[in-house]
């Protein structure tokens, strides 16, 4: 059975497939509930900003040698990543865990970090690439399957 | 065997498995509840932050720092509510 998701009407953003998760920051003892947009254009997983704040994720405590610069079509930003877990629930209360560098942004000037926040947090294809992902807008199906027969996924023999 | 007791670890200090599972529910539903009120966010709350938890408005205002703070206030963790910034104008997004 399949991670279940589902497109949010949106209020500032248009219908896109989104899915929620737990995530576990194990470094800095962080956690948070968290909804994320599928994007399989995106390489990694990434925090807005909004939920940056949410799990009280300090800038402070971010170690500034993991930045790196991502490419996007509007050019070169700044991310800093962290090693994390995200942790799904299938409808049969079954849970898969996923063992990550998630990508932090870099915060902007007030003004700047006022539109940031209203960014989603993004799915990327380092877990969409270990999954089998259904998405049909016009049924209204989101689904991500995990690798069969395994509670935890491939993903979590990283953790060796 | 180490795998084992890692992921032990890791359901231990999200709050073990069933309280993980009730909690990502709740979310998951309290996500959805907020998308259901569209309408009435936006005639009510717009251009501001909004906070859902357990399928009840719990917060709102201009900033997410302030949303943030009447949360606490609550005894509500923010980073357990469903939380969205109520807009009318939906601009394309090309992450």
């Amino acid at each position: 059975m399949g991670i279940k998701g589902f497109f949010p009407t949106g209020f500032h953003m248009l219908p896109a497939p989104s899915v929620q998760a737990a995530l576990f920051l194990p470094r800095l003892n962080l956690q948070g509930l968290t909804s994320f947009m599928i994007d399989t254009g995106a390489d990694n997983t990434t925090l807005s900003l909004s939920d940056v704040e949410r799990i009280n994720l300090s800038y402070r405590q971010i170690k500034r040698s993991s930045a790196v610069g991502v490419e996007g079509i509007a050019g070169e930003q700044l991310f800093y990543q962290e090693a994390a877990l995200l942790i799904f629930r299938a409808e049969d209360a079954k849970q898969y865990v996923f063992s990550i560098m998630v990508h932090i942004p870099r915060r902007g000037t007030s003004g700047q970090a006022e539109q940031q926040r209203r960014l989603p947090s993004i799915l990327g294809r380092d877990v969409i690439n270990q999954c089998r992902l259904v998405v049909s807008f016009h049924e209204g199906i989101v689904e991500l399957v995990p690798p069969e027969g395994a509670m935890l996924p491939v993903a979590m023999r990283r953790l060796l | 065997m180490t795998a084992v007791v890692d992921i032990k670890n890791i359901m231990a200090a999200v709050g073990g498995e069933e309280a993980l599972e009730v909690r990502l529910r709740r979310f998951e539903e309290d996500v959805r509840y907020l998308q259901s009120l569209k309408q009435e966010l936006l005639r009510k709350y717009l251009n501001q932050w909004v906070a859902v938890y357990d399928k009840s408005i719990v917060a709102h205002g201009k900033t997410l720092a302030g949303v943030r703070k009447q949360l606490s206030a609550k005894g509500i963790l923010p980073r357990e509510a469903a939380i969205d910034f109520i807009a009318k104008e939906r601009k394309a997004m090309l992450l």
